[in-house]
């Protein structure tokens, strides 16, 4: 293929005066550095880019230069740019997307046997919605990623599989914006809807009369529609009402000569035993590309909901015969039949650049995600490809550059009125003063107001502040956890201005909190907080439903609560499982129980961190459990308040005072709902700050809902404690799959 | 305490002279610091403080020392006192960031203390969009750059 040649020449062109470059710094290191920063950039813009990530790795200086947009207008100068290849991964059950790109390694670093290429990782935002299976295309040297599933896996989130959204990659910083959305959220009842991005106005607009595609037709691209082209300045997608819903078939590349056929298998399905799902393949069968559009059923929704039901059940199915297939759809219009549909493409491109171990199945299965999560989980864990080619020239880029500006400029505009001094023009130091004495649940609605306002949330100064002006607060920190999802979930209470807030909301909400993906074990741990920082102990090390032994670990890991940022800690001696229990006391953290079976002859061993010198200890004497041994049925939800513990025993509110030894049920709390309806899964408790907040969770056939309650507690006659509940409402709605949730308060 | 009674006259940015008594001027701590360094002239310049400010500022340290000196009856001057910073600090966003300003720069802790707070509660339970016109906040974000900022860490699931 022409591409594959042209990087492969590409290399060997540069590889020599690469060799001669680094020979040349070895003598003259002087030189080099003492020339001008326009010298230096003309030099390294005459580099391959696929060496950027190594040059960059030579000095600060040359780090700073690789990185400047001055590099990039240089090598458009000198019409150096070259096509760099960018990949796109998805992993089922993985919220976030993988990008990559081609790089090279230095001739001299290169094994006999390879190529040398491999490819590196560029960051993506955590935040980059949607997450999955954009439509992309690339235009000069930034590749827009257009619509696609809004969120998460689709074992939880089944209903945003579309969305107007749209975000570009600038290939030469590597770094993400927001491009304006379109205009068109569903699905419209024009069959062939084209919307058209100007990329010079920045606005989309719908095309009444798309000529463009003729180009494509005389190109022979044989109907496989080219989804999303650009031409002449614009960037245009079209597709029908269901390519609209989940654009799946918008290959560019399809546009070379590249050989591609969809195949088609027919699977008929058994179920045995109730809940075992077999499919034997009936028959196979390979069609041209050309009669894609033919052979996929244009009514499939209608079909395949009856079907809903039968297919719910996991598929064993084995077909050693899947590699190469690229993209494949799943139809099911008969009873207990299912279609599989997969495309194959010729990938000399991708082989001849050792990638073809990358090469998975992408199931997209029809428009309803509903079926395909239940079908797929096992039978096809499947990765997504999408690859594109980005041509590292701009010309539309600068301009259009230029003109995003002006829409913002103009908004801004009225907003500054003419005012002797405002609240901007405070030091940093009076507004950190300010801020620092809201109550940060509103912190991240703060943060919106400014660039301004959204440092000074983030920066350390601030926590500081609250501190010292005693203004810390105890914020609720929640972690849910799935079945068959290796992940963990983190939120943090928020509220929203009581402006926007319908009449019958409190206005609290979940936010979520970044957690990497590293962050093991996943589940079932035990969680304690100290100051503000909560400390993750132990637990399961997986989806127990994948590995049932690891139960328990070593692990030791802290949240700290006000950068949301984690960090290892020291592991523990022991293994544990989520039913050890922990606290702190006197400097330390006592952890006690959940340890495996071998240590069967060591009840409740107990450990202790201590947090001044971060090491592990054994505890000899551990009298500081005394008082959970008493109560070890409320151990799954208590809290201490004010030196008063509180727990939830026998369907009632319990309470005790260590000082008085008293026991006694708290006499009345009202408004709360029943929480002995069956439905209430599990509760928690934390201290909010001499208030309770009581979690717990409902379930319904569609979700599942973590409520939260504020109760504040009085004292009556030193014997009797009344409660009042504040204010309770539901904080998150989540997959029904959540099978356990955590809650933690840490003083922030 | 016996120099009490002394007269020290401070000189607003305008060349407006204020005379207090020396317990009122001590309540800046700047001027706390020039006392106690010998600065003993009996005008002090506060060249970045204007008349208007200025006037406020010792309006606010006068009541202070004033309830500071009575002696017993504490509970309730104390309740008076918060009255009045109530009122003193009820005035509008200008005046409240230079009187912040003032506050910072003389080294007024109390008067930093309520302004900082004021500023904190109204800012509450407010939209951005409402802090921006509140505290005439140039919006420098962009219409994407803001959208990016909203939607952090928001979680996806909204049935």
């Amino acid at each position: 293929m022409s591409s594959k040649s042209r990087s492969l020449a590409a290399t060997s062109v540069e590889d020599p005066p690469h060799n001669k470059k680094m020979k040349q710094t070895e003598h003259t290191s002087i030189l080099i550095l003492s020339l001008p920063d326009d010298l230096l950039i003309n030099c390294l813009a005459r580099v391959s880019r696929l060496y950027y990530h190594f040059l960059s790795r030579v000095s600060k200086r040359f780090r700073s230069i690789i990185a400047s947009p001055e590099l990039y207008a240089t090598r458009s100068r000198l019409n150096r740019t070259e096509k760099c290849i960018y990949l796109y991964l998805r992993f089922p059950f993985d919220p976030k997307t993988y990008w990559l790109t081609l790089s090279g390694l230095p001739s001299r670093n290169v094994a006999n046997g390879s190529s040398g290429y491999y490819m590196e990782q560029i960051p993506c935002p955590n935040y980059l919605r949607p997450a999955q299976s954009s439509t992309l295309v690339s235009v000069g040297s930034d590749i827009y990623k257009i619509g696609g599933a809004n969120h998460l896996h689709e074992c939880k989130i089944w209903k945003r599989n579309y969305c107007v959204s749209v975000s570009v990659l600038d290939c030469r910083t590597h770094t993400w914006r927001q491009a304006p959305s379109m205009g068109m959220a569903h699905y419209v009842s024009k069959p062939n809807w084209i919307e058209a991005f100007d990329l010079e106005t920045q606005t989309w607009g719908p095309v009444t009369n798309p000529r463009i595609f003729r180009l494509y037709e005389e190109d022979r691209v044989k109907g496989f529609e080219a989804k999303t082209v650009s031409l002449e300045g614009k960037l245009y997608i079209f597709g029908d009402e269901a390519a609209i819903g989940f654009l799946w078939d918008q290959y560019l590349y399809t546009a070379t000569n590249q050989e591609c056929r969809v195949w088609c298998a027919e699977i008929a399905l058994e179920r045995r035993d109730g809940d075992e799902m077999w499919g034997k393949v009936d028959c196979t069968d390979a069609q041209a590309v050309r009669d894609w559009s033919y052979c996929y059923p244009d009514t499939v929704d209608d079909l395949l909901i009856p079907n809903h039901q039968e297919t719910r059940e996991e598929v064993s199915h084995s077909n050693g015969k899947l590699t190469g297939i690229v993209r494949l759809v799943i139809v099911c219009y008969q009873p207990n039949r299912v279609h599989f549909f997969w495309l194959v493409y010729t990938l000399s491109l991708i082989q001849g650049c050792n990638l073809y171990t990358y090469m998975y199945l992408y199931v997209r299965a029809c428009t309803n995600v509903r079926w395909l999560k239940n079908v797929s989980c096992d039978i096809y864990d499947l990765t997504l490809l999408i690859w594109n080619k980005v041509l590292m020239s701009s010309k539309s880029r600068s301009s259009a550059a230029t003109s995003r500006k002006d829409p913002p400029h103009d908004k801004k505009m009225p907003a500054t009125e003419p005012m002797s001094i405002s609240f901007s023009s405070l030091p940093d130091d009076l507004l950190i003063n300010c801020l620092a004495r809201v109550s940060r649940l509103y912190y991240p609605a703060l943060s919106c107001v400014s660039k301004n306002f959204r440092s000074i949330i983030a920066s350390p100064e601030i926590y500081q502040t609250r501190s010292s002006l005693n203004r810390t607060e105890k914020c609720i920190y929640l972690y849910l956890s799935f079945c068959r999802d290796p992940e963990t979930y983190w939120f943090t209470m928020r509220r929203r201005p009581s402006r926007n807030i319908a009449n019958e909301s409190s206005g609290y909400y979940m936010e979520m909190v970044p957690s990497p993906k590293y962050l093991h074990p996943a589940q079932s741990s035990t969680l304690v907080a100290v100051g503000s920082d909560v400390y993750k102990i132990g637990g399961g090390d997986h989806s127990t439903c994948k590995l049932s032994k690891r139960k328990c670990s070593y692990s030791f890991s802290v949240l700290d609560c006000r950068t949301h940022t984690w960090r290892q800690a020291p592991s523990m001696w022991m293994e544990r499982d989520s039913s050890s229990t922990a606290t702190f006391f006197d400097g330390k953290i006592y952890v006690a129980g959940g340890c495996d079976k071998r240590y069967v002859g060591y009840p409740d061993r107990v450990e202790a961190f201590d947090l001044e010198k971060q090491t592990w200890g054994f505890v000899t004497n551990p009298r500081v459990f005394d008082r959970y041994h008493k109560f070890k049925a409320a151990r799954e939800c208590h809290c201490v308040i004010d030196d008063v513990l509180f727990f939830w025993e026998s369907g009632a509110f319990k309470w005790h005072d260590s000082k008085t030894r008293l026991c006694k049920e708290v006499s009345d709390v009202k408004g709360l709902p029943d929480l002995h309806d069956p439905k209430f899964c599990k509760m928690a408790m934390v201290d909010l700050g001499g208030k309770m907040g009581l979690l717990w969770n409902t379930k319904t056939s569609q979700e599942c809902k973590i409520w939260c309650a504020e109760i504040t507690f009085e004292r009556r006659h030193g014997d009797e404690m009344w409660g009042k509940v504040e204010w309770f409402d539901s904080v998150l709605s989540t997959h029904v799959s959540c099978s356990s949730f955590y809650a933690v308060s840490a003083s922030v | 305490m016996s120099e009490s009674n002394k007269k020290i006259s401070l000189i607003s940015s305008e060349g407006e002279a204020f005379e207090v008594s020396e317990a009122v001027a001590r309540e800046f701590e700047i001027v706390a610091h020039m006392l106690e360094d010998g600065c003993s002239g009996s005008s002090i310049p506060i060249t970045t403080v204007d008349s208007n400010i200025l006037g406020k500022v010792i309006e606010y340290c006068t009541k202070h020392v004033e309830v500071g000196n009575v002696e017993g009856n504490s509970e309730k001057a104390e309740k008076d006192l918060e009255e009045f910073d109530k009122r003193f600090i009820a005035v509008e966003m200008n005046t409240l960031f230079s009187l912040i300003l003032a506050a910072n720069y003389l080294n007024v802790k109390g008067l930093l203390n309520i302004g900082c707070q004021k500023v904190a509660d109204t800012i509450k339970d407010m939209k951005p969009e409402e802090v921006r016109s509140i505290f005439n906040i140039e919006n420098d974000y962009t219409p994407a750059e803001e959208e990016v900022v909203r939607k952090e860490n928001e979680w996806a699931f909204q049935p």
